[in-house]
């Protein structure tokens, strides 16, 4: 087997005040190197949530994340921030590129956040990065001046531009139409082979579920199969 | 640092209508700011300027009613009682030694011993009453600046020459090379020869003073070896007042006056003009730091997807607050930038259009202009505070989950 990306123990998650809902319920999950898997389940089991923890955009309420063997409740705030730098790429549901920046600059945002500077083995990677994704003609193109379909490549180029050993991807096809979605799908699979980086992506398109290594079910805050 | 300033470069940027409203806020408060400081200061100084720029900041006088030592004394001098000498009935004798110590004192700038009197002149039928001032040139130079204040003749003050002002020269029909009789109480006119005439910028001066050598207007006055008064200026004309309360306890039988006491309602006029500038300072600079506040508040709204995003991707809590202290901070400086520029504007077309007739000369303080900037820039970073610590605490989730 490969080795251990992340290893997830009895993950807890509540959320509310007085009237608590527990979006996650006792979670264990492991992901290994290299691993392409899918989660899916009915709306509002869970499944951002457990996003969102994997990529300490939040803190569990219980049980135990580790990273490499690196614990992240231990880590303080700026190590976290460092983690979600390098060790891991988000692609969001809804774009999320910075409209203030053009496509290249979106790209090259995390290596600037890492390094503090531009770097030119960088600029090359993000501009190959952009190529890979089929965006080679739009490069200074403004943020907000690109389709649905382009403005998730451009974030998914983002998310692998530092390089990370896993990207999380919410939805990363649910505003486009099944042949962009196939096309996407068809990239991500691409470049976890080339790249040898590990996908976990939430859908809800079973077709898609069905070409991943793995498909982790999930209910009312449970796994309930993978 | 340099990614933060480039964020928030780009936030600026891309909110342009909001910045352009904002920046324009900030130097239209800042010009303000410049324009009435700028134009209450030099008002201020040219009014101080104008009293005491050429006059004495402290004058030492004999307290004493002249009868009444004289009396005491019981001297020869009892004889002076008789006639009609009340003018002449005050005078320093012991100026000499006070004089001396005057010298040694590091706060006086320069001191001229003075002999005044009143006489009359006579011209077309009318007597006009002119006031003699009786100096040594090269002491009351250092005052009144007389030499290079001679507009025609020559700066000479000797002997029978005297030396008068433009307006009394303008008035007598009298050039420098003519005569004038002076009448004065004691007896009969004696004639003086006007060797030059000056502008000491000041009215009242031009046309009633008269400067003489002091040993002839002591025999004029019949003064004996006494003089009217010692004038004094010193380093800081602002600490008069100190040091002639020094000087009173130093020689307590002289009278001394200094110009702060003597315009004791101009300062406090000047002294509450000033306040009422710091007040309308403050809720200028209190305005501008509340609009740089909300702008950047309402900001943080707008821009909580990007600060997610951004720290999503891995920006810390500190840098997330750096880019809008940034922000803040290039505000107020760009904005203070442009308002001193528009201040400096202001007071060019103030001049132009004339509206500046009671201010003749506008100094500009960039000393105090910087201190405005400056503070409006500390005010703009001041102002982004609670917005940095807004967008420091953001939650990425909030922001991402809404789409
Ligand atoms: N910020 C929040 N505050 C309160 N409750 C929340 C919050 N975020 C999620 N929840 C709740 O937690 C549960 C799980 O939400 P989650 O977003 O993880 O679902 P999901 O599986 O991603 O659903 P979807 O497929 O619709 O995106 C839901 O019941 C939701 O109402
Ligand atoms: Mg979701």
């Amino acid at each position: 087997m490969d080795e251990l990306l992340i290893k997830g123990e009895n993950l807890v998650k509540e959320y509310g005040g007085a009237v608590k809902t527990r979006a996650l319920n006792g979670v264990d999950l492991k992901i290994g190197n290299r691993e392409f898997s899918c989660i899916i389940g009915p709306s509002g089991c869970g499944k951002s949530t457990l996003l969102n923890l994997l990529g300490a955009l939040d803190r569990p309420d219980d049980g135990s994340l580790q990273f490499r063997g690196v614990e992240l409740s231990a880590m303080s705030e700026n190590e976290l921030a460092a983690f979600r730098n390098k060790s891991v790429g988000f692609v969001f549901q809804f774009h999320h590129l910075l409209p203030e920046f053009n496509a290249l600059e979106n790209v090259l945002l995390p290596s600037w956040i890492e390094s503090g500077r531009v770097n030119q083995n960088r600029q090359k990677r993000a501009i190959e990065l952009l190529e890979l994704v089929g965006l080679e003609g739009k490069i200074k193109n403004p943020a907000n001046n690109l389709s649905g379909g382009q403005q998730q490549r451009v974030s998914i180029a983002r998310a692998l531009i530092n390089s990370p050993e896993l990207v999380l991807a919410d939805e990363p096809t649910g505003n486009l139409d099944s042949e962009s979605t196939e096309q996407v799908y068809e990239l991500l699979r691409r470049i976890s082979r080339e790249m040898g980086t590990a996908f976990l992506i939430v859908t809800h398109d079973r077709n898609i579920a069905q070409k991943c290594d793995r498909i982790i079910e999930m209910k009312d805050g449970r796994i309930i199969s993978d | 640092m340099k990614l933060e300033l480039k964020i928030a470069l780009r936030f600026l940027k891309y909110g342009k209508t909001q910045t352009l409203f904002i920046l324009l806020g900030i130097a239209v408060g800042v010009s303000v700011q410049i324009f009435l400081s700028t134009l209450i200061t030099s008002l201020q100084e040219s009014l101080i300027d104008e009293t005491i720029g050429n006059a004495a900041h402290i004058t030492v006088k004999s307290r004493d009613d002249e009868i009444g030592r004289i009396l005491e004394q019981g001297s020869q001098e009892l004889s002076l009682l008789r006639g009609n000498r009340t003018a002449l009935e005050k005078g320093l004798i012991n100026w000499p030694v006070i004089a001396e110590e005057l010298e040694d004192e590091p706060d006086i700038t320069a001191f001229s011993p003075l002999v005044q009197g009143t006489p009359l002149i006579r011209s077309s039928g009318k007597d006009l009453s002119v006031q003699v001032k009786g100096i040594t040139l090269s002491n009351a130079d250092r005052i009144y600046e007389l030499t290079s204040r001679i507009v025609s003749g020559e700066a000479i003050a000797e002997g029978n020459q005297i030396l008068i002002g433009t307006k009394l020269s303008e008035n007598l029909g009298i050039e420098a090379g003519g005569v004038i009789n002076l009448f004065t109480a004691q007896g009969e006119p004696v004639s003086f020869l006007v060797s030059g005439i000056f502008d000491l910028e000041n009215e009242a001066v031009n046309s009633t003073v008269i400067f003489m050598d002091l040993n002839r207007a002591q025999k004029l006055f019949q003064m004996g070896s006494r003089i009217s008064a010692i004038e004094i200026q010193v380093k800081d004309p602002f600490q008069s007042d100190v040091i002639a309360e020094a000087w009173r306890s130093r020689i307590p039988e002289e009278e001394i006056i200094d110009w702060k006491e003597q315009n004791r309602q101009l300062l406090i006029a000047l002294s509450s003009q000033s306040s009422s500038t710091y007040t309308i300072q403050f809720f200028v600079i209190l305005a501008v730091t509340l609009g740089i506040s909300s702008v950047l508040a309402v900001s943080v709204v707008q821009k909580s997807k990007e600060i997610g995003i951004l720290k999503a991707m891995g920006v810390t809590k500190g840098s997330a607050s750096r880019i809008f202290l940034l922000q803040g901070f290039l505000l107020g400086a760009v904005g203070s930038v442009v308002g001193t520029a528009l201040g400096i504007l202001l007071i060019s077309l103030f001049q132009l259009a004339g509206l500046g007739a009671g201010v003749p000369e506008i100094s500009y303080r960039w000393g105090n202009m910087l201190l405005i900037g400056g503070i409006s820039t500390v005010s703009g970073s001041l102002a982004s505070l609670l917005p940095a610590r807004r967008s420091a605490n953001l939650n990425p989730m909030e922001a991402i989950k809404n789409g």
